[in-house]
């Protein structure tokens, strides 16, 4: 069960939202309900202090209260429970890159377009159901770069490779590219077994193979990067 | 002393020999190594043969490889520096597997004897085990040597150097091949010529060892500033841009005065209007804009990144790009060099400013985030989405664009990969390309 929280200062758009949201939820027959709605931030934090299932919270920035909307996504980070947080805001300016950055936000919603909101928060509901309890509930890596962490999708990943300063890697994703302190070693022992060491500084995603180069001992992945390939690595190889 | 002696020898040769196998000439292919072995090998073979059958003992047996060597090379290669390096390589092979040789005997108590001394003793496992100790030793250097030092800098005048000073020294060693035998006496003490020329082998080894490695330390702290300069000198040619820019906005001001004063002055109040309302809030808007820009950089303590913010902010702003800098709390310090972070901002935010102009929503955010241990910069920007996978853009010489150079990405990748403390990730949607930066405090 998905317990949605709605924390909104303005009556007629916290009705809204949670009638909208409870509509969704029966007619799709979804495992999610509505177990609070309120305009006091404190009360969202008390209520899901104690409480066990995972949550999604529709929060507005601007509450009128003693903290804002920001400060609350992050308390209730703080608590260190499964929680995703959607903005629901009027504050363009509040769908500012640091922000984004800090709080994780799943998505930010603009008031503005009442049929835009309807849709932005069906999707965030469905988002986080298949999340949760999706068939293909994805096996994820968390990669620290200095003070951030990040989950990744060990599916998405194509390869790791070491770089020329000690403990410096590089993952590749068809998407994404980062850098970050680590060891390749205690990197191939957090992933499973669809990954391989096939070269000293290569860590490669066996899916990801597009074609292998026997002669020049190279393996190319998908996304045309050329890895290369030692003898140990060879027999590795599929 | 004959201990020392042999073991600066050893140690001297596995440094020639790693220095010969990572210079640019050195490198073949390995199908060409693996022939050159074997025909090292039915050399050796027939070293071995003349030596035992043909009656050749003493110090022809290693002349005689080398020279046999040398005229395979010539057939070979043709190249007479080539040529010279593979001697240079060799010897320093024999000599070293030599002097380990002797070293490993005076180990096990036995006495120290060139090869060319022994006949039936030369013990073959010692040979064996003397060889591999020599080449596995020459490739740990490698392995260690290759993480500090970039090897671009053996392939340069320091190869010249290397080729001559390895020459006097091996110079001795066939001194000592000649005159191994020969005994003069000086004052009352009768003295072997061999281990004077063992004696001076060993002193030009470490001097040369000790030159090669002063002088490695210097091109690379060269390098290194050079790197520093070129990145300045980017800087400096940013900041004349940006203050250029500053001018500008003080002319159009200036500008502005001037034709409302005209306008009063004339006392035509109809067109005073005409103009204040219509063509002066147009150039306002311009001029209101880049100031709200500016004034969320007013956390930034450091004046070089701020200055590269406000020249290519404002470069974005001329090319009508809705451009934003988000700078909530202070940003004193960094902990790398100022001079790098702004190198690589600047490529950044060329990259970002050209995706983003030739999009329709022209869209180029800029934030910089106080973290406990880091700074962050994000840059977010709209582009056209195109089909490459995100690593693409880090090759050299890849381009989006016809007749761009493609160098910006791969150099920020070699300063990321270089320097420590500062980490790169780079993230595709279908609207933005975003660029984060991370950049330790310490």
């Amino acid at each position: 069960m998905l317990d949605i929280y709605v924390c909104e200062d303005n009556e007629k758009h916290r009705e809204f939202i949670s009638n909208f949201i409870a509509d969704y939820c029966i007619f799709r027959n979804l495992d999610a309900g509505i177990v609070l709605t309120t305009p006091y931030p404190d009360y969202v934090i008390s209520h899901f202090a104690d409480a066990q299932n995972p949550a999604l919270f529709f929060l507005d920035i601007d509450l009128k209260a003693k903290i804002n909307g920001i400060e609350l996504a992050s308390r209730l980070r703080n608590l260190g429970k499964k929680a995703f947080i959607v903005f629901v805001t009027t504050h363009s300016e509040m769908t500012l890159l640091t922000f984004q950055y800090k709080v994780e936000a799943l998505d930010f919603i603009i008031k503005d377009n009442q049929s835009d909101i309807k849709k932005k928060i069906g999707d965030c509901i469905s988002t986080v159901i298949n999340r949760l309890y999706g068939n293909s509930k994805p096996e994820t890596i968390k990669i620290t770069v200095e003070d951030k962490i990040i989950f990744l999708d060990m599916d998405e990943i194509i390869f790791i490779e070491s770089t020329h300063i000690r403990h410096k890697l590089r993952l590749t994703t068809k998407k994404r590219i980062l850098e970050f302190n680590g060891e390749l070693k205690t990197m191939e022992e957090k992933l499973d077994h669809r990954f391989i060491r096939c070269h000293k500084s290569y860590i490669i995603n066996k899916d990801k193979i597009s074609s292998i180069n026997k002669k020049e001992s190279t393996v190319i992945l998908i996304n045309k990067s050329i890895c290369p390939v030692s003898r140990n690595g060879k027999k590795l190889l599929p | 002393m004959t201990f020392l002696m042999l073991l600066g020898a050893t140690c001297f040769s596995i440094f020639i020999i790693f220095c010969v196998e990572n210079m640019h000439i050195f490198d073949m292919s390995k199908k060409k190594q693996i022939t050159y072995a074997w025909l090292g090998l039915m050399i050796v073979i027939i070293v071995i043969l003349a030596r035992e059958f043909g009656g050749i003992s003493g110090w022809a047996v290693p002349l005689l490889a080398i020279f046999l060597m040398i005229i395979l090379w010539i057939i070979v290669y043709r190249n007479f520096l080539k040529i010279l390096m593979l001697t240079v390589y060799l010897t320093a092979l024999y000599f070293g597997i030599e002097a380990m040789y002797a070293l490993t005997c005076v180990l096990i108590g036995r006495t120290p004897a060139a090869f060319h001394e022994y006949s039936e003793h030369l013990d073959i496992g010692i040979l064996a085990i003397c060889w591999v100790t020599v080449l596995v030793a020459a490739l740990v250097l490698k392995k260690i040597l290759k993480k500090r030092i970039d090897m671009n800098i053996l392939n340069h005048r320091a190869m010249y150097f290397m080729v001559i000073s390895a020459g006097i020294s091996l110079l001795f060693i066939y001194l000592k091949f000649i005159l191994g035998g020969v005994l003069f006496t000086l004052g009352q003490q009768t003295v072997n010529f061999g281990d004077i020329a063992y004696l001076l082998f060993f002193a030009s080894s470490i001097m040369m060892f000790v030159i090669i490695l002063r002088y490695i330390a210097k091109e690379t702290t060269q390098r290194t500033e050079k790197l520093l300069i070129e990145s300045s000198k980017k800087y400096i040619n940013d900041l004349e841009e940006s203050y250029q820019a500053l001018r500008t906005i003080k002319h159009d001001y200036v500008n502005i005065l001037t034709s409302l004063k005209l306008h009063i002055d004339s006392g035509d109040m109809e067109s005073l209007e005409k103009y204040y309302y219509g063509e002066l809030s147009e150039m306002n808007k311009d001029l209101l804009y880049q100031d709200h820009l500016m004034s969320s950089l007013q956390n930034i303590k450091i004046s070089e990144i701020k200055s590269i913010l406000i020249y290519k902010g404002s470069l974005a702003l001329n090319l009508l790009i809705d451009t934003a800098i988000e700078v909530r709390e202070a940003v004193e310090k960094l902990g790398v060099s100022t001079a790098i972070v702004c190198q690589i901002l600047g490529i950044l935010l060329d990259n970002a400013i050209e995706a983003a102009a030739i999009t329709d929503e022209k869209k180029l955010r800029i934030a910089i985030i106080n973290n406990p241990n880091s700074k962050v910069f994000i840059i977010k920007n709209t582009w056209k989405q195109q089909d490459f996978p995100v690593s693409k853009f880090f090759e050299l010489g890849f381009s989006t664009k016809e007749g761009n150079r493609g160098v910006g990405l791969y150099t920020v990748r070699s300063l990321t990969e270089k320097i420590n403390g500062l980490f790169l990730e780079t993230e595709v949607t279908a609207e933005y390309f975003i660029q984060k930066l991370t950049v330790k405090e310490n």
